[in-house]
């Protein structure tokens, strides 16, 4: 009988491990491999406590077991990989999803859009330059002399709402825009593969009317872009956008010419430090949808980050900053030095809003 | 024979009580302020998971970087992708202990002062830290609090000399967590 005592009192240790790896209050023993890793500390001074209580317990409870008291000092330090793999468990268990941020490092690949939005409660000023082209000579001292710039600021309304006004010196036009975030590339519990922007803009132009003897309509000076933007964030350094367009001329200045007007876009950033990045935006017309004589528009740009500031420093073959004059009216080719220096400025301003801190 | 069967069952029941050792939050607070008189630079963490073990007062930590909100989204999009590079290093984390255990009664209601020992690894870079914590026992429940100091460059987090004034040399860490029986 003695045995018998000795056998029950040595499994219980074990027992009580088991029960708490396997988190139910009801099991039976299991001698898994699970009681070996993590409970060295009280199997191996229970049994010790364990024999000495076997010649009491006859008259009382054992009270003396109690494992951990009797650990030196030191031993959490050695079962703090315990803890730390229970809590690696247990942060497991609630997986998140990872929202891609930072696709590139502002709202305007170089001319065209991103598909960045300005943050809800944040108002983004633009201002963009564009110098004259570089074979105008040292006498205009290579373009420098000559300048097309837009004055403009975008409103994030919601984090994936923004709304954009702004003017052109070229063609002195006004113009307003919508950008929607649609779908967002994600990693970890939900996981998509990129993200998708939408962009509608309206600009109107308002130099004086080139024929003012016929009869001209004001909906004449109006032309509308619709874009779908597509990107996807491949690694810390490097994204590609692509955009497919629509562009609708109201009035189009030669009878052939067809008032809808499609381009497929290609974007592309590569970062080069921290805080900047190359930036490369092609725009294909495709051919029978577009105005005569246009040349594709292709820029290459360097951005610069510097705290509230993003420095875009630009070279392009189009006059135009706004979306519909880039992407229509470049007559510049690159071949023939028709470049454009040029310069975009955006400095973010937090004005509105929630506290975000409480999220 | 029926006492020491009844004894050695008790003896069995009083090892599972390990389970109830284990103390866990899911919605542990970690805020920081590494701002100066020129720019305020403050964010809270609100989903910090943690775990206690009451018996050997053992402490880990484990907090999303990509968690700490800021009040501007531009200032929480560069302590992410300029200072604390989270999509490469994504979450810190401490693993450490109660020194005082002995003067700190995890079982007993009461306001106990203690000392947390540990290390912390922020950044990639691992760092002993000691801090000075309060733990409040009430109610099943643990609410351990404290706060310290941390040096950024101790963790290799580069601040440009742009903004050298803007950003603290000191950062004062609050750290406010809830505990409940993990089960």
């Amino acid at each position: 009988m003695k045995n018998w005592i000795s056998i029950l009192l040595l499994l219980a240790p074990f027992v009580g491990s088991a029960q708490q790896k396997s988190k139910t209050s009801k099991s039976t023993p299991q001698k898994t491999t699970s009681t070996k890793s993590t409970t060295t500390a009280p199997a191996s001074s229970a049994p010790a406590s364990a024999k000495s209580t076997k010649s009491k317990t006859v008259d009382t409870l054992p009270s003396a077991p109690k494992p951990a008291t009797s650990q030196p000092a030191t031993k959490p330090a050695a079962a703090g990989g315990d803890l730390m793999s229970m809590l690696d468990e247990e942060v497991k268990k609630n997986p998140e999803t990872n929202y891609t941020t930072a696709t590139f490092k502002t709202t305007r690949l170089i001319n065209a859009h991103s598909v960045e939005n300005v943050a809800a409660g944040v108002l983004d000023v633009k201002i963009s330059h564009r110098f004259g082209t570089l074979n105008s000579g040292f006498n205009n001292l290579f373009g420098l002399d000559n300048a097309s710039i837009r004055i403009g600021a975008d409103y994030g309304i919601t984090n994936w709402l923004m709304v954009g006004l702004g003017r052109s010196s070229f063609e002195k036009q006004y113009d307003g825009f919508l950008k929607l975030k649609l779908l967002r590339q994600s990693s970890g519990k939900r996981s998509f593969p990129f993200t998708l922007s939408g962009f509608a803009g309206i600009y109107y132009q308002t130099l004086p009317w080139q024929y003012p003897a016929r009869k001209n309509y004001e909906t004449s000076r109006f032309n509308y872009v619709f874009q779908l933007l597509l990107a996807r964030k491949f690694s810390e350094g490097f994204s590609l956008q692509l955009s497919p367009t629509l562009t609708h001329y109201n009035l189009v200045p030669l009878t052939a010419d067809k008032n809808d007007m499609l381009a497929i876009g290609i974007g592309a950033r590569q970062k080069l430090s921290k805080r900047v990045s190359m930036n490369v935006e092609y725009y294909y017309n495709v051919p029978g949808y577009s105005l005569k004589g246009i040349q594709n528009p292709l820029s290459v740009g360097f951005d610069v980050e510097t705290g509230g500031h993003v420095f875009q420093f630009i070279f392009t073959n189009s006059t135009g900053i706004a979306e519909n004059q880039y992407l229509t009216k470049t007559t510049g080719k690159w071949s023939k030095g028709d470049i454009h220096f040029g310069f975009n400025i955006s400095r973010v301003f937090t004005i509105g809003g929630k506290n975000r801190m409480k999220k | 024979m029926y006492k020491l069967i009844v004894a050695a069952f008790a003896f069995m029941t009083l090892q599972t009580a390990k389970a109830q050792d284990i103390y866990l939050t899911r919605t542990g607070k970690i805020e920081f302020h590494a701002g100066t008189s020129v720019e305020d630079v403050d964010a809270v963490n609100n989903e910090v998971t943690s775990l206690v073990n009451t018996k050997t007062g053992e402490i880990a930590f484990n907090v999303l970087i990509k968690s700490f909100h800021f009040k501007r989204a531009l200032m929480e999009e560069h302590f992410n992708e300029n200072y604390l590079e989270s999509s490469k290093i994504p979450k810190a984390t401490f693993k450490g202990f109660i020194t005082n255990l002995s003067s700190v009664n995890l079982a007993k209601d009461g306001t106990y002062k203690a000392t947390v020992d540990g290390e912390l690894t922020l950044h990639g870079v691992t760092q002993k830290v000691s801090i000075p914590a309060t733990v409040t026992v009430g109610g099943g429940k643990i609410r351990g609090q404290g706060s310290f100091k941390i040096k950024p460059e101790d963790y290799k987090i580069v601040i440009p000399s742009l903004v050298q004034d803007k950003v603290a040399k000191v950062v004062d860490v609050i750290v406010d967590c809830l505990y409940e029986p993990k089960n």
